[in-house]
């Protein structure tokens, strides 16, 4: 395990523990104002974008939308089955499968 | 009932849980080796962060070369979402010593807060029904992430290129069930144009934080608005030129 590795576990195993005694031991103390609770219910679904997006679309930091980008295909693919589904495995599945059906037709 | 009956019975309550965290489990493990993480890694991150979306954000940002401090600063955000849950349970355990609240909130998850709340509304609050519930999560979580680890090393380096994919479609998975309501669709097309954009521009990998915070104020701005008017705004795609 390189440092930066290190660093980032550890940083994120305090990070995360930061986020989870303090209110705990405040016992109802302390209440989140309703707006900061409204805007953290949008952090996941923001950073979850964030990560697929340029996976899919993006290759060594160039824009790439055309045929030729299989994973355009296999991320609908994946989107209607998740949509359809609510089944994350099946949505795995069904995105790797399309990708390795394109990839072996063409 | 004693604290130890407290313990197992919160173990066992969790069972079926445990038994779906798994599978998230093991696709973290396959896709943390197909990321170049060690094992030691993988156990390190389940045993110290032990928290599923954002480890497995936290893979993907490793494997595309993120610094450190932004790996940190993403799980950061996505785990605020803990102190809500912090907040519901504490006032049940207020009679409690700090200490074994801290060990307990160690071990708090989605999961073993939704069961521990549900078991308090119809039975004595205890910490140690709570701890039981969070082991058991810890244990499922721990081993099902080894589990994967050690199946994906079978996958053939050759296939790559197709199983690169299983980030993305594992994301997807999560994300598709959560798109509800138009704020949260909102949100997602802010984020995947900032995402985009910084991707492109940005140098480094801020991008993922940058749209992390940006898009859930896009988010939170559409969620504010209320009336035709606003939808309208909404729906011609205005939120799109704030970045």
């Amino acid at each position: 395990m390189n440092n930066g590795m290190l660093i980032a576990i550890l940083g994120a195993a305090v990070a995360t523990y930061f986020t989870r005694f303090p209110l705990m031991i405040l016992s109802g103390r302390k209440e989140i104002p309703p707006r900061l609770v409204k805007y953290m219910s949008f952090i996941a679904p923001a950073v979850l974008t964030a990560l697929i997006v340029p996976a899919v679309f993006a290759k060594q930091g160039r824009l790439d939308i055309s045929l030729s980008n299989h994973y355009i295909i296999a991320a609908a693919a994946t989107i209607l089955v998740s949509y359809f589904s609510k089944n994350m495995l099946a949505s795995i599945i069904t995105g790797i499968c399309t990708v390795g059906l394109l990839t072996w037709i063409f | 009932m004693t604290k130890r009956n407290e313990l197992l019975k919160g173990f066992t309550d969790t069972i079926p849980l445990g038994i779906s965290v798994s599978i998230y489990g093991i696709v973290y493990g396959v896709l943390a080796g197909k990321a170049g993480l060690s094992i030691f890694a993988v156990i390190a991150m389940s045993s110290f962060v032990f928290a599923g979306a954002s480890q497995m954000a936290a893979v993907q940002m490793l494997a595309l070369g993120s610094g450190p401090i932004s790996v940190v600063l993403t799980i950061f955000i996505i785990n605020l979402r803990h102190y809500l849950l912090a907040a519901s349970i504490a006032p049940y355990l207020k009679d409690f010593s700090t200490r074994i609240k801290m060990v307990c909130a160690y071990f708090m998850t989605d999961e073993s807060y939704a069961v521990t709340y549900n078991h308090f509304q119809k039975n004595e609050p205890s910490p140690f029904y709570f701890l039981g519930s969070g082991l058991n999560i810890y244990l499922f979580w721990g081993a099902s992430g080894v589990l994967g680890y050690l199946s994906g090393s079978i996958i053939p380096p050759q296939v790559n290129y197709v199983f690169d994919f299983a980030f993305a479609a594992a994301f997807i998975g999560i994300l598709v069930p959560m798109i509800k309501d138009m704020p949260v669709l909102v949100t997602v097309i802010a984020s995947a144009a900032i995402s985009i954009a910084g991707c492109l521009y940005i140098p480094g990998k801020w991008y993922i934080l940058i749209a992390g915070i940006g898009a859930s104020l896009v988010g939170y701005a559409a969620s504010s608005v209320k009336g035709p008017a606003g939808q309208a705004a909404l729906e011609k795609g205005e939120v799109l030129d704030n970045e």
